[in-house]
């Protein structure tokens, strides 16, 4: 049996593949000790062939800064690149403004009399008594990890390698930043490198006890783990700070996946949860990833999907500012006391309280998770609400519908027209609890013309990951025109890193033949500090592939007089494991809708069919407005919509 | 004209606020001088066809108010542009903030109507005049700072105008690099403009007419609700610029009564014979940063938030000189101190809201060499308040821009910082400490022509209710030889390759008297306030 698991807030979701099919189902997160729902899941399998994780266990330590006391080792001169950071402050407009915390604290942070020159010459080499002084002297003030970044050593690792053998022979676990991300910009390398040392003693920890409830259970002596970038890693192979955005990156794979059967190569991944909306757009069958990843304020270097979070979900609170504006979070009830329709104390209205009064949501079948919502609580919310606005009750009921919209909507924005994709264009893929209620409705806002709910919206993630590929990724910077010998260079540089691919790839049991990999240059005009990604391959006129790509992103290109550099070669490896087929609609008896129910429209109460998604057969095709409910989340088709069922078990929504 | 319901309002706030961020994120993306691509120094804003401020992302808050003015200049010199065409300007008489800050004006039209303008504002690296960089240690007129473009038509039907390209390739010093970012300039406005037009398009001309009144009148609300809340008052404070002989006078009354927001610079030095003179723009934009801190942060910065805002400022004056006073460090010293003057004379009105005083500069260096030029700011510490240290090693209020990383600096120029790290000690102390100074060394591989404009060399930023003062900063040149040479505050000199530039930053003032120690959870109160040590000028 193969299993996947992603760990959120309130719910574990689980999902399973064997002869039998595709199951799934939610258990109640343990965010004390977050792995127990986990282990404590799988001693409840039979013969686990094979285990795939997703968590936010990393994360966690890193936002409450529990994680190991680490020494940092830098550049003589540059002991306080931590704190100095890009001397920004977080707010404009804050006399009151506090900077982040470093994960290393200022007593802990060492310099080395050493030197490199930016071509990678040593100007003054490191000498061996020094940094076994050094390294005396960490061990005696009680670190429990050390994390090193000297200048350049992206071009020339030697001084980081000697100062690595001496902690090494001091058994203390070291992070080495030309290991991690050879890439230039010292501070944003040294701020990765000191949050993977950080949050390697829990990662570790957390994987060693899965990994034994595994074994336990009979299952196999590794298994697999979501990486930030997309992709799964067995956990032997990943560095801890690889893991920090693992579970959003479960959707993302999961849509990757889902879009190429589909044949949808242009897709805007929607997740919707309880306290916020993940968005991400994969671009001809390649995701997007961010240079600019940070956690809490401190960046973090390594290839991160680049999902944008808006603080949008259904325990939102809606509220009337002083201006008299109708608002929508951030603030969230989330599940504790939870909106007030949960009846468990929260009073403020929320946007699962609008979903409610305006038919949408069902009091009875929310979540499958055995919570009743109280219409009448949601209703006293909101009309208190419309009071404060100065609306009528449904007035209100539709209002903080279309403003959670309208927040979703400048997400997507981010997501999209900012990076120069078009919208219009996508696929708009909605799932989590929330995302297929508001789907329809935002493609409508942006113009997109199809919204795909696939299989198991509820808990998408954890068949993402269940689903996805072994990825690993290299990088390293080179920054050099480009030319001949630049190419060349490039090539010995994705040779290195295939062979190491491979040997990877061996250690975890997979085919080098399965693998597909791709080669990116980044690219830039010289002179330019942010570069565009450009395929790369030996036959291709890079140059001018650049200036093409370059167009099409900004609206022009400079051929005539600036040089193009290449700044960042990347290969990713992406090896399939055995495909897993999604279950088709068999069913071809027309059936009935469950019940009707009348729905809050702009244009007034209408009545709306009711199906249950598990119901419905293969030709199921319908127009707007319609419901249906499924485990884990419902799907609201707006009038002037259709939806069909397609392959694959997805419905379709074409957007009118 | 109808005022927007709430819900369509909040709507039509994200749409339209989402459109100057774009603006801004593509322009870093394709520019060209570290000024914008890594020190982020530009601003992306909508006006109205009435010239009013609908939207600004902005990242420096010196920008805040400049940019008005310039659509002003533009809308009065053009009243008849056609789709397609832009307009730039960098005169800081006519909108402008000093030389290096160019500025685009876009004007879109919806069916032959004028709807409005985008606007980008970037930070060139060199804009040519008679030191490297553009921003001169002394300079008497504007003339020397560089090439003065008034209010002119350099996009035409989307074709730039080969006159005014020329102007560039003849007069600044890596004309290659001033047209990549004047492109990337050019492409950030034609996405604003076309991000408008789709709204229109979508949401109808009426829509939008609605939504520009309704946004304003949001913000004008929301700002006139909070000033009535805060207690009526009048308050004088005086400080100073160092000066290149003589200490320059800022004098300012600030005057809360009901919504009204009054600053009366009456009393001001006359202009300066130097640099440090603030264009009316520039001071502008520093009256506004300080409201801006005082209103909750979600306001959305337009037109309306600055209507109740009163500015008297004497013409002829540092704070509002005449052509052709020099002004390239008017923009990023002086306005540094025209916010320290403003907060010294709220802190009596408004007590427990008020900082300690930063460090009250952005310590300007430029170095240049043949078609060649690196220009940066550093960091310095922030003063404390009553609830928290202030923090060390970052930008203050007007500036945010960020470093240049080391392994940029020193691949691209011939440079090798040896030391960039917290300066002890420089903080001010008190029950909350002032944040820390930075010093910095960079050791010249070649011969370079430096500038260096730089305040706080004098007088020390002061703490607050019996917090401390911070340390002065300090400029100082190491030679081959290991002497060291004090610098003054401003000053271009030639430098030797092996010489070593040593930058030590203020730090900021502390805030309440360092040896008491109060419960976290008592606010501390004004009477521990003592006007008399941070009204003194050491």
């Amino acid at each position: 049996m193969r299993v996947a698991t992603d760990i959120g807030g309130t719910f574990t979701d689980v999902v399973t593949v064997d002869s039998k099919g595709i199951r799934g189902w939610k258990v109640v997160s343990t965010p004390a000790c977050p792995d127990l729902a986990v282990t404590q899941t799988i001693r409840t399998l039979p013969s686990i062939s094979c285990f795939s994780h997703g968590t936010t266990v990393a994360t966690n330590a890193l936002l409450e800064r529990r994680g190991a006391t680490v020494a940092f080792v830098t550049t003589k001169g540059f002991k306080d690149l931590l704190y100095i950071a890009r001397q920004q402050r977080p707010r404009l407009y804050d006399f009151d403004c506090v900077r982040s915390r470093p994960v290393v604290s200022p007593e802990l942070c060492f310099e080395v009399a050493e030197r490199l020159a930016p071509d990678g010459t040593v100007i003054l080499p490191l000498s061996q008594t020094v940094a076994a002084t050094l390294a005396d002297h960490i061990m005696d003030v009680g670190a429990e990890a050390v994390a090193i970044c000297l200048l350049y050593s992206y071009k020339n690792p030697a001084h980081e390698i000697l100062l690595e053998k001496e902690f090494e022979n001091r058994s203390i676990p070291v992070s080495m930043s030309s290991e991690i991300i050879p890439e230039f910009r010292e501070y944003e390398r040294a701020s990765t490198t000191a949050i993977n040392a950080f949050v390697q003693p829990i990662v570790h920890s957390y994987v060693e006890n899965i990994r034994k409830a595994i074994l336990d259970a009979g299952g196999p002596p590794d298994y697999f783990i979501m990486k930030s970038g997309g992709g799964v890693a067995t956990s032997a192979e990943v560095h801890p700070v690889e893991v920090l955005l693992s579970g959003p990156a479960g959707g993302v794979s999961g849509g990757l996946l889902l879009g190429k059967r589909m044949k949808k190569k242009d897709l805007i991944t929607f997740d919707m949860g309880g306290t916020s909306a993940d968005f991400s757009a994969i671009v001809d069958n390649t995701p997007l990833w961010t240079e600019e990843g940070e956690i809490d304020g401190l960046p973090i270097r390594i290839p991160i999907l680049d999902i944008t979070t808006i603080g949008a979900g259904g325990g939102s609170i809606a509220w009337v500012d002083k201006g008299g504006a109708l608002r929508v979070g951030p603030q969230s009830a989330g599940s504790e006391p939870g909106p007030a329709c949960y009846n468990q104390g929260g009073g403020l209205a929320t946007v699962t309280d609008a979903n409610l009064l305006s038919g949408v949501l069902d009091p009875m079948s929310f979540i499958g998770t055995g919570i009743t919502l109280n219409p009448d609580r949601a209703r006293q919310a909101l009309e208190s609400l419309a009071r404060s606005a100065n609306l009528s009750l449904e007035e209100t009921i539709l209002g903080v519908r279309s403003v959670v919209n309208a927040n979703m909507l400048r997400g997507i924005r981010r997501t999209t027209v900012e990076k120069g994709i078009d919208a219009r264009h996508c696929t708009l893929l909605a799932f989590g609890g929330a995302g297929p209620i508001h789907a329809a409705d935002l493609a409508g806002e942006l113009g997109i013309r199809e919204v795909l709910i696939p299989p198991m919206a509820g808990m998408f993630s954890a068949l993402g990951i269940l689903l996805s590929d072994v990825r690993l990724d290299f990088g390293e910077s080179l920054i050099a025109r480009w030319n001949t010998e630049t190419q060349q260079e490039v090539d010995r540089i994705l040779k290195r890193f295939e062979e190491k691919a491979q040997r990877s790839l061996a250690r975890q049991g997979l085919q080098h033949k399965d693998t597909h990999f791709s080669p990116v240059l980044d690219m830039r005009y010289e002179g330019q500090s942010f570069h565009l990604p450009v395929a790369y391959s030996k036959e291709a006129d890079m140059a001018k592939s650049f200036h093409q790509i370059f167009r099409k992103r900004y609206g022009y290109a400079l051929e005539q007089v600036p040089l193009v550099e290449a700044v960042t070669v990347r290969l990713s490896a992406l090896t399939s494991r055995d495909e897993i087929a999604l279950p088709e609609v068999k069913s071809s008896v027309i059936g009935q809708p469950t019940s009707k129910r009348k729905i809050l429209l702009p244009s007034g109460w209408m009545i709306a069919p009711v199906y249950h998604r598990r119901h419905l057969w293969s030709s199921f095709h319908n127009h707007g407005p319609v419901v249906i409910e499924d485990e884990g989340c419902t799907v609201f088709v707006p009038p002037n919509c259709e939806i069909s069922m397609e392959e694959n078990s997805c419905l379709r929504i074409e957007v009118g | 004209m109808s005022i927007l319901d709430p819900v369509t309002l909040e709507v039509f706030k994200h749409l339209i606020l989402a459109i100057p961020e774009e603006m801004g994120a593509n322009l870093r993306r394709t520019a060209f001088s570290p000024n914008i691509k890594e020190r982020l120094d530009e601003s992306c804003a909508l006006f109205d066809a009435n010239g009013r401020l609908i939207a600004q992302a902005e990242h420096i808050p010196v920008h805040l108010g400049a940019m008005p003015s310039a659509v002003e200049a533009v809308a009065a010199d053009f009243p008849r542009l056609s789709p397609g065409d832009q307009v730039i300007v960098n005169d800081p008489y006519r909108g402008g903030s000093h030389l290096p800050d160019i500025t685009l004006i876009a004007p879109f039209f919806w069916q032959g109507r004028l709807k409005g303008y985008a606007v980008n504002r970037a930070h060139h690296a060199d804009v040519g005049g008679k030191t490297p960089g553009s921003m001169p240690g002394s300079s008497s007129t504007l003339y020397e700072e560089g090439i003065v473009i008034p209010p002119t038509v350099f996009v035409r039907n989307h074709g730039m105008q080969k006159a005014v390209l020329k102007v560039f390739e003849k007069e600044t010093r890596n004309p290659t690099e001033r047209i990549g970012d004047l492109n990337a300039q050019v492409g950030a406005n034609r996405l604003g403009v076309s991000r408008c037009i789709d709204f229109i398009h979508r949401y109808g001309e009426e829509a939008f007419d609605s939504f520009v009144e309704a946004i304003l009148d949001y913000s004008r609300s929301r700002v006139i609700a909070h000033l009535s809340t805060l207690p009526d008052g009048a308050s004088e404070a005086s400080d100073y610029l160092d000066g290149e002989q003589e200490p320059i006078p800022i004098k300012v009354k600030v005057l809360l009564e009901g919504k009204c927001f009054e600053v009366d610079f009456t009393g001001t030095a006359s202009q300066s014979e130097g640099n440090a003179n603030a264009p009316i723009s520039v001071t502008r934009s520093a009256v506004y940063y300080v409201l801006r801190c005082l209103l909750p942060a979600d306001i959305p910065p337009n037109h309306g938030c600055y209507e109740t805002v009163h500015i008297v400022a004497p013409e002829g004056t540092l704070i509002n000189p005449q052509p052709p006073a020099a002004v390239s460090s008017g923009n990023v010293e002086t306005s540094q101190r025209i916010v320290d003057v403003l907060l010294l004379a709220l802190k009596d009105l408004l007590p427990n809201q008020i900082p300690a005083q930063g460090q009250g500069t952005m310590n300007n260096l430029a170095l240049g060499w043949k078609g060649k030029t690196y220009y940066e700011t550093i960091a310095g510490g922030m003063g404390a308040n009553p609830r928290c240290d202030g923090a060390s090693a970052v930008q203050v209020h007007m500036t945010n821009t960020a470093t240049t990383p080391t392994e940029v600096i020193e691949s691209t120029y011939p440079i090798r910082v040896l030391k960039t790290e917290m300066r002890q000690g420089s903080g001010g102390a008190g029950l909350h400490s002032g944040g820390m100074g930075v010093t910095r060394e960079l050791l010249l591989l070649e011969d370079a022509v430096i500038s260096l404009q730089s305040e706080r060399r004098r007088f020390p930023p002061r703490g607050i209710a019996g917090g401390g003062n911070a340390r002065c900063g300090q400029n100082l040149l190491k030679r081959v030889d290991g002497t060291e040479v004090e610098l003054p505050g401003r000053s271009t000199f030639k430098a030797l390759k092996g010489e070593t530039i040593i930058i030590n930053t203020p730090g900021g003032g502390g805030w309440g008297p360092p040896d008491t120690c109060i419960s976290p959870l008592l606010t501390p109160c004004s009477s521990t306030d003592n006007p008399a040590t941070s009204r003194e000028h050491s």
